[in-house]
């Protein structure tokens, strides 16, 4: 465990060298950014020397990691404000969006590959081949304009972005999370409207990762089915019911912890697109509006947090083996 | 050739990849010559026309015929992604073998550089590099190859350590043959083929990842018609203009659909594993 | 109700025709343990499997009739055949190692088998109890809550014999059980499992390559070759006076009818 965490750290280590490096690829002038079109050149240069830009390249670095380590990620170069500070409000928005994708994708995963590997190579199981590749071609961005045009456009079922309607005041904050805070709260209506903001560009988050759960739970199901033990439950008389959900789902889903885990980090980190189209103000959207105005010290820090996320999983699949394989954990 | 005709048979789905594969090579190569307008040509009189027998599937916010634009996206976004993946097997099989033959210290310290790249969503990293280099399709183009190449050099090292300890390979050694004697008449030749099938199971990804780039601004630059792209710049029509954002977008789809399915194929051909009866 | 009548079974491999049991007749009777044997090859898995409705897919049964304590396999509707599977007959498998499911305590992997032979559910884990402790299994409540992983080879094949007995079946199949287990592991299981088939007066169809096993604890004894029964007679008239070529060249392999071998020269032979 202890190796594992080490292994963890100079990974999360590597990852700040690479956002490092990418910025110094930036072709622009961040000091120039800071002053402004119409700053003097004087200005400039009083900006850059404040900022450590003058120096060489290491020390930059080092005094980079040095700030790091207190968790300071900088200062946006668009607000002026902390970078921490800004992801820190941006996040709640993008765990509930995840949170919700996360439960969609496993319970189609398992609906549709539970099936498709029990009517193995008859007709139900090409057409939910079929329909979770398409579900893994389609353009996320895409599938997100077509849900709006339809949902809200013409059928005007659901709102097309935003985490609430503009006349409704979110809960008082316990979790962040609008809808789980609504309810604690006991605000039932104000629930609804948050799980109707959340419906689509949950669909739209959940539909590549669903094709390819489903597709992994198919194949790991048919493998677990060819299993003695299996077959031992099958001749012992037991339903079909409990030889899939008692015996074979069980050892089925033990490899796809891993994939669940790195899933979670990656819904996490990788909600751009989606949170761009519906206007939801999370990571994503955060990430996109500062990769338009070339704001690296954000880059850089929603970078590193993805890696955060991604390293967190990882240990956390460490953990979580030990308790579903019984062969692996504590005796 | 009748083993790819049995599996077409039994695999339904794999023929319609093989078919919708094909039928977009048809569509870059014949669907410019059988548009009824250039790309380009801007007629502000006919903008935002519903498709017609004038306009096959409409007109944008300039007029420009969406067939048109279509057709002539087609045959960059499919090169873009070839490109990429080309790129991206080379290199991934070179280095990988490379890595696998050296071993030491500097296949260790490659394969945390790898570890580090997979440790960032791969559309988040694309995004700050394409970003950082400028948005353009060649940086765009750049920046995915620098997020798919870990996986492909991870993959070609495992099957490199995996051949290096087979016979033929062992007994060229003993024999007297050095490095590079190894690399290129033992390790390249057999590692080519499963590269290639893992490279054609990654042109749909690749094909998708170039077009949200293109969607975000970081691709393509806009007069030009790749599918990515045309789908954003119809985003703010989508009400009263459908047309514009559907036709690129179901366009994608299905040309990832194909490779995806014929990505299934080619691998169940080359592996064909029993599929056990329930 | 004799356990086991299969007659005049010949099933063939769809795929080229191939006839893999040819004609077979056989029986086993309440309370009788019947050896199997025959080389690798010869059917004998397949005549097991048979015997409980599991032909793998691709074989197909072209002709013959089998009865398992009266009740004809022939055209039974898959609840039938579970039920039958419940409680009159049960199968155990060759590897200890992958018949047990490894993320499922052995408790409750046995829960389900009672369960299923109408067992109440406030009785299980007395009757779980008794029938681990019937196989001279020590600790029996410690145990319900172990994994697979945690028991020797020898240990988990008792726990599936306990499983197959649960619901006093009329007829028990055993396909080579003891080949996977440890030498010092067979005599014992092999024991057990004819011991707890003469108290249950179940019928016990035993396969087996050991034929030594099968010499000393079968009443009768079957030999198979190329999907045929070639011989079939109390144990001491088939190893005694093998009527049969494929019996006789069979039987040779066991060591006291082996052909003597020639002493090695002095010197192991480096001259
Ligand atoms: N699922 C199957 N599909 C096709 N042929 C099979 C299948 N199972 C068995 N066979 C064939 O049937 C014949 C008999 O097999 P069986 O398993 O009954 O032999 P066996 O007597 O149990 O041999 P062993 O002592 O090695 O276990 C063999 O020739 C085998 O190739
Ligand atoms: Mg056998």
């Amino acid at each position: 465990m202890l190796r594992r965490l080490a292994a963890t750290l100079v990974v999360l280590l590597g990852v700040s060298v690479v956002t490092f490096v990418i910025t110094q690829l930036v072709p622009s002038d961040t000091a120039r950014l800071v002053a402004g079109d119409l700053a003097s050149e004087a200005r400039v240069a009083e900006i850059r020397q404040e900022l450590g830009l003058d120096r060489p390249l290491p020390v930059q670095y080092a005094t980079y990691m040095q700030r790091l380590a207190r968790g300071d990620l900088g200062v946006s170069i668009r607000s002026g404000r902390p970078v921490a500070e800004e992801l820190a409000e941006a996040l709640p928005a993008t765990v509930e969006l995840a949170l919700l994708a996360f439960v969609i994708i496993l319970i189609n995963g398992l609906l549709l590959g539970s099936l498709a590997a029990l009517a193995a190579g008859r007709w139900p199981d090409h057409l939910i081949r079929l329909l979770s590749t398409m579900m893994i071609s389609a353009p996320t961005f895409w599938i997100g304009l077509v849900l709006i045009a339809l949902c809200f456009g013409q059928l005007d079922l659901l709102p097309a972005g935003g985490r609430l309607s503009p006349e409704l005041v979110p809960p008082v904050a316990i979790t962040g999370l609008y809808g789980l805070d609504a309810m604690l709260a006991g605000q039932w209506r104000l629930a609804g409207d948050v799980v109707t903001h959340l419906l689509m560009p949950a669909l739209t988050l959940a539909l590549a990762a669903s094709g390819s759960a489903a597709r992994l739970v198919r194949a790991s199901l048919l493998e677990v089915l060819q299993e003695d033990h299996v077959r031992r439950a099958r001749v012992a008389g037991l339903s079909e019911w409990v030889v899939l959900t008692r015996y074979a789902l069980p050892n089925a889903l033990v490899p796809f912890i891993t994939t669940a885990a790195i899933l979670l980090a990656d819904l996490l980190g990788g909600a751009v697109v989606t949170e761009a189209i519906f206007s939801w103000p999370g990571l994503g959207s955060y990430t996109l509006e500062a990769v338009a105005g070339l704001d690296f010290p954000a880059i850089m820090g929603f970078t590193l947090l993805a890696a955060l996320f991604y390293a967190a999983a990882n240990l956390v699949v460490d953990v979580l083996y030990g308790v579903v394989d019984p062969r692996l954990g504590p005796a | 050739m009748s083993a790819l005709r049995l599996a077409m048979r039994r695999d339904p789905a794999g023929s319609l990849g093989a078919l919708l594969v094909l039928l977009l090579l048809g569509f870059a190569m014949l669907g410019p010559l059988v548009a009824q307008h250039p790309p380009d040509a801007i007629a502000l009189a006919r903008r935002l026309q519903p498709p017609s027998a004038l306009n096959w599937l409409g007109t944008d916010e300039l007029g420009r015929d969406v067939f048109a634009r279509l057709a002539h996206g087609a045959w960059p976004s499919l090169m873009a992604a070839l490109l990429v993946v080309g790129t991206t097997v080379t290199l991934g099989t070179l280095l990988g073998a490379f890595s696998a033959l050296l071993g030491g210290l500097a296949d260790a310290v490659a394969m945390r550089i790898i570890d580090v790249l997979l440790a960032v969503p791969a559309l988040v990293l694309a995004m700050a590099l394409a970003a950082a280099l400028g948005p353009s399709l060649v940086n765009a183009l750049i920046a995915l190859v620098v997020v798919r190449l870990p996986v492909f050099v991870r993959l070609a090292r495992a099957q490199a350590l995996v051949l290096r300890s087979r016979p033929f390979a062992e007994f060229a050694r003993l024999a007297g043959a050095g490095r590079w004697h190894v690399l290129r008449h033992h390790l390249l030749p057999n590692l080519a083929g499963i590269m290639v099938v893992q490279g054609l199971m990654d042109v749909a990804a690749v094909i998708l990842g170039a077009a949200a780039l293109g969607f975000i601004g970081l691709g393509a630059q806009p007069p030009s018609p790749e599918w990515g792209g045309l789908v954003a710049s119809g985003r703010h029509f989508m009400a009263d203009a459908w047309w514009l954002s559907l036709f690129p977008g179901l366009a994608l789809m299905l040309a990832a659909l194909g490779f995806n399915l014929l990505g299934d194929l080619v691998r169940d051909v080359l592996d064909p594993r029993q599929e056990p009866a329930p | 109700m004799t356990p086991l009548v299969i007659s005049n079974l010949t099933v063939c491999r769809r795929a080229d025709g191939r006839v893999l049991i040819d004609g077979l007749s056989l029986s086993v009777a309440a309370g009788e343990v019947v050896g199997l044997v025959g080389e690798s090859g010869s059917g004998k898995s397949l005549t097991a499997m048979a015997a409980i409705g599991m032909l793998p897919a691709g074989l197909q049964q072209e002709a013959g009739s089998i009865m398992v304590a009266g009740v004809p396999l022939g055209g039974l509707a898959t609840a039938a055949l579970r039920q039958l599977r419940q409680r009159t007959v049960s199968l155990i498998f060759q590897d200890p190692m992958t018949a047990l499911c490894p993320t499922r305590r052995i408790g409750a992997q046995l829960a389900d088998v009672l369960a299923v032979a109408g067992c109440p559910r406030t009785d299980r884990v007395a009757r779980a109890m008794a029938l681990l402790a019937d196989m001279h299994l020590p600790d029996p409540a410690m145990l319900l809550r172990r994994y697979p992983h945690q028991l020797s080879g020898g240990q988990r094949q008792r726990v599936l014999i306990a499983m197959a007995f649960s619901a006093s079946p009329a007829l028990v199949l055993a396909d080579e059980v003891t080949t996977a287990l440890d030498v010092s592991a067979r005599a014992q299981v092999l024991r057990l499992l004819v011991e707890r088939a003469r108290q249950m007066g179940s019928g016990l169809l035993f396969i087996t390559h050991d034929l030594g096993a099968a010499r000393h604890c079968c009443d009768r004894i079957l030999v198979m070759a190329g999907g045929r029964l070639v011989e079939n007679g109390p144990a001491a008239q088939v190893f005694g006076q093998p009527a049969s070529p494929e019996a006789r060249q069979l039987l040779a392999a066991l060591p006291e009818r082996a052909v003597p071998r020639q002493p090695l020269p002095v010197g192991g032979g480096l001259q």
